[in-house]
């Protein structure tokens, strides 16, 4: 398949980018921001939404500068064939690297919550299969699946916000600044990269309907995840409290297993957990297209199908590499989420060069 | 003798065994294509025939002008020679289904002709009447087109015969023997005279045709009551007395060599996108094979994924349903002998829509998709959903309710997804049986093996209680399914989701329900995502699951690309006062 097949409007590019970033709050990454701000964890991540759509704007810039064309042709125009194509494989490697945790941190969740049996290799291979598959359809059929699973996904997370805001108490959620306005502020900045993989709509620009369609999905993604990232957190703080939720390795799980709907259902998290694994596939799938087709620009390859299977192989291998889970959650923490930053200066970078050569847009143009 | 073959039939088995078994050739006997070369060579005979008289009657023709030329085939003007190459095409004398009456035409002199026919196929009345009997006896009245009657021989030709002596609706002139033989195969009759290089054609069909029924498969309570019949011609008329609309533009494509069946395309001009049109020809038009039989047949030569689960077409076999379709800007295809319609494009919605949802005022209809979108889901998970529960996921139910499921559990000695896999066969067996069996004892006897087999199974502990009620309410959403190919895609891929549930529980059904939505968003019907209009979300999307009221679908579904896109005006219901206070909106009528 072609690397620019297919065509993603604004709404499908919001949705797809939203549940790409919001899956992730099911995972260990609400334990951070709570960790890094106390009662005050839903401010760390208003300062990182922000953060995040500030160092987003270069990337929407430099796509309305080079409209239609991915972030591997863009790179190789602005930056030159060498160290244009090496920024490109640096993405694409902290691309994989992100994958490969949330892979292994998802298949523990779910060892955790459903099949505590299961050999994690299993599950894993079951996902790659899920992601493999989900490349092979492309892009255009990734977000018209993500649309028609949104509303299921929403439900997932109504369900666990809803039922227990009884349970909230507002006094936990003081002392307001929590620890500090200086820790809120360098925590938002450090964590920013918790919205890196929004760089992936650049890798992917190709197939955006036009660039302001990748520009509203971008923004308004992030904005949308900032959003059910303050609400989360601020619900952990007021049902657990601050040191508790930040004790808990998969704090949203924990919320679900306090979800009781009534005699007749209870327990619902294994069903509740399945509604979040379509997020999981989608953030994971979205993921491992924009390495594949990343990668193929990058390399000048018409076609990113062949990538698909070697990549598949390098994820299976790289995420059972992990002893065990903290070893995943620290690898994260310290290292992918602050590489994250760099991530999306890249872009920023990639404009300044743009401007400084005088390529693409009007540049080019006149 | 009698006795010296009986012995040698003891003494030698395998000799006895040869004269005595008919094979078709897997016991060394001549190959077939060896003994059909006389009459290989019989037929390029014939053939070598043919190009010569044509050739003959080309260099007659050239003198005459571009006209003469057009005409001329490979008649010629001996009828007897005529006579026999039509009867060797037909391989007569074997073959009994062609008349050839020969007569003698009253003209002055008599001229000597033949009519020919094929039994079953054409009106013998007509034939009596129209073509037998004003050549026979009221050829001699008059033949002269002027009216004036003159004295001596007859100038006889085929303009004559044509348009004094045969009242017929439609008659035509053929100028070559495989336009003589494709008019027989129709049922129409030829006529062919001594010293003509032409032959005349009279349309006298009367093909075997079955009534106007009841749809079979697509009931409703509300609605037309008219189906489809074998008859494409009333198939297409059935429809275009819904639309009466010079637009309505139906196309006569053949498909076969052997069967040289019709293909009706129908489409409205103004309102299709042209390109949809040329893509479907195209398709059609490609299609090389040597019968074609049902639409079924002809939605696997056409559609996207032939091979995929589920229908990238939709068959219908309700001429209201194929209107609506049209008058959407979507083309709808009709075979010859198929009592069905095909329409193109489709959405993966339609296949969970009536024509009666329309029919019905707007809330009974949004309640009606619900119930289907309800029995999809049901047919498709729950037995998934109950292998998850029951063998990974039992803290879900309550306390009470899981004793219960683990007590009736406790006396069958088969893991649950065997209990269900052998239910869930069995009850398709029921189905199948059910439809084979003749209509009087169908139902009867699958009541019967349902309820005995199901009371059996739990008594000699094959299978528990509960099992039996999932795979009922399952059975009972699949038969909600309106559509019978996508009824039988989801129980199929009920099947493909029960193993995932069984491999992997929760995550297994989830990791399965993702695949198959992946599957169904790249599918495309001829160019039109599979799940639109609402993945890609487009115009038209109200009118998926919900149903609204017919008087505000102003427009056309934006998926099919319609030339026209308005269907209705703004303003439908003038007299009423809310109407007209919505006409004063500034933006109400401007709305694209």
């Amino acid at each position: 398949m072609n690397l620019a097949d297919g065509h993603i409007g604004s709404a499908e590019g919001v949705i797809l980018i939203y549940v790409c970033l919001a899956a992730k709050l099911f995972l260990q990454y609400p334990a951070f921001l709570i960790t890094a701000g106390g009662t005050a964890g839903w401010q760390v991540a208003l300062v990182m939404t922000v953060a995040a759509l500030i160092l987003f704007l270069p990337a929407v810039a430099l796509a309305q500068r080079f409209p239609g064309q991915g972030l591997s042709e863009i790179s190789r125009q602005v930056a030159g064939p060498f160290v244009g194509t090496a920024l490109i494989l640096l993405i694409c490697l902290w691309v994989l690297g992100a994958i490969t945790l949330t892979l292994r941190s998802i298949t523990e969740n779910f060892i955790i919550a459903m099949l505590p049996h299961t050999p994690p290799s299993v599950l894993t291979a079951a996902m790659i299969l899920c992601m493999i598959y989900a490349s092979y359809c492309g892009f255009e059929s990734m977000a018209r699946t993500t649309r028609i699973l949104f509303p299921v996904m929403i439900v997932g997370l109504l369900v666990v916000l809803l039922f227990n805001l009884p349970r909230v108490e507002a006094g936990r959620l003081f002392p307001f600044w929590g620890n500090g306005i200086p820790t809120v502020a360098v925590s938002g900045l450090s964590y920013v990269g918790m919205a890196a993989e929004a760089v992936v709509l650049l890798l992917l620009g190709a197939s955006f309907r036009t660039s302001s369609v990748l520009r509203t999905s971008g923004m308004l993604g992030i904005l949308l995840f900032g959003l059910t990232a303050i609400a989360m957190t601020a619900l952990l703080i007021g049902v657990f409290g601050a040191p508790d939720a930040a004790q808990q390795p998969f704090p949203v799980f924990t919320l679900a297993r306090l979800v009781y709907v009534g005699r007749f259902l209870q327990r619902t998290e294994a069903l509740l957990v399945m509604f979040w694994f379509f997020a999981a596939a989608v953030h994971l799938s979205v993921l491992f297209h924009a390495t594949a087709v990343g990668l193929a620009g990058s390399l000048c390859l018409p076609f990113y199908r062949p990538l698909i299977f070697p990549l598949a192989v390098l994820v299976a291998s790289l995420v059972l590499l992990p002893e065990d889970y903290m070893v995943v959650v620290r690898t994260d923490r310290d290292w992918m989420r602050p590489l994250g930053i760099g991530i999306l200066l890249i872009p920023f970078l990639l404009l300044v060069v743009a401007a400084i050569r005088r390529r693409g847009g009007t540049a080019d143009a006149s | 003798m009698q006795w010296r073959q009986w012995l040698r039939q003891i003494l030698d088995p395998s000799a006895s065994f040869q004269e005595q078994t008919f094979t078709l050739g897997d016991r060394g006997q001549q190959p077939a294509a060896e003994e059909q070369g006389p009459f290989r060579l019989k037929d390029a005979e014939a053939r070598t025939q043919r190009v010569l008289t044509h050739i003959d009657s080309i260099l007659e023709a050239v003198p005459l002008g571009e006209a003469a030329m057009k005409k001329a085939g490979d008649l010629t003007p001996d009828l007897d020679e005529n006579r026999r190459r039509l009867e060797a095409l037909f391989r007569m004398p074997e073959n009994k289904d062609l008349i050839i009456r020969e007569l003698q035409v009253a003209t002055q002199p008599p001229t000597r002709a033949v009519v020919c026919f094929m039994e079953g196929l054409s009106d013998k009345t007509i034939i009596n009447r129209d073509i037998l009997q004003p050549l026979m006896l009221l050829a001699h009245l008059d033949h002269h087109l002027d009216g004036q009657r003159e004295s001596g021989p007859t100038q006889f030709t085929v303009d004559v015969i044509i348009q004094r002596l045969l009242p017929g609706h439609q008659v035509s002139e053929k100028h070559s023997l495989k336009e003589v033989a494709e008019a027989l195969l129709m049922g129409d009759t030829v006529l062919l005279f001594e010293g003509q290089r032409t032959a005349i054609t009279v349309e006298t069909k009367e093909p075997p045709v079955r009534s106007i029924s009841e749809p079979k498969s697509e009931q409703s309570i509300q609605g037309p009551h008219d189906s489809f019949v074998e008859a494409f011609r009333m198939n297409v008329a059935m429809i275009r007395r819904r639309l009466k609309d010079p637009r309505v533009v139906t196309e006569i494509l053949t498909v076969g060599q052997v069967s040289s069946t019709f293909v009706a395309l129908m489409y409205i001009d103004g309102i299709v996108n042209p390109k949809l049109v040329a893509e479907v020809k195209q398709r059609v038009d490609g299609i090389k094979v040597d019968t074609l039989n049902d639409v079924g047949v002809l939605a696997q030569f056409i559609e996207d994924a032939p091979a995929s689960l589920m229908p990238g077409s939709l068959t219908t076999e309700r001429p209201d349903r194929a209107a609506a379709y049209l008058a959407e800007g979507h083309v709808a295809l009709i075979v010859d002998n198929s009592p069905y319609a095909l329409i193109f494009p489709i959405t993966f919605w339609s296949l969970l829509q009536t024509s009666e949802d329309y029919y019905l005022r707007f809330p009974f209809g949004t309640f009606l998709r619900f119930s289907r979108l309800a029995a999809l889901l049901t047919s498709l998970l729950v037995p998934a959903f109950y292998i998850a529960l029951v063998n990974y996921h039992q803290e879900m139910l309550p306390t009470e309710l899981m004793l219960f499921v683990a007590a009736s559990r406790e006396a069958v000695p088969m893991p649950a997804i065997l209990e269900l896999v052998i239910m869930e066969v069995t009850f398709e067996l029921i189905r199948e049986a059910g439809t084979r069996i003749p209509n009087v004892l169908g139902s009867a006897i699958s009541l019967v093996a349902s309820l005995i087999l199901g009371q059996a199974a739990v008594e000699a502990r094959i299978v528990s209680p509960l099992l039996i009620v999932v795979v009922a309410i399952t059975g009972l959403a699949s038969f909600a399914l309106p559509n019978f190919l996508d009824s039988f895609a989801i129980r199929m891929l009920r099947f493909v989701l029960l193993i995932a549930a069984a491999l992997l529980g929760f995550y297994g059904l989830a990791a399965g329900l993702f695949i198959l939505i992946l599957y169904l968003s790249s599918m495309r019907s001829m160019g039109v995502p599979y799940l639109a209009p609402l993945a890609p979300r487009m115009r038209g999307a109200a009118d998926t699951i919900l149903q609204p009221p017919a008087y505000t679908m102003e427009f056309r579904p934006r998926h099919v690309r319609p030339m026209d896109e308005r269907r209705q005006k703004p303003i439908t219901r003038p007299w009423d006062p809310r109407s007209r206070a919505a006409e004063e909106e500034p933006d109400r009528g401007g709305r694209p």
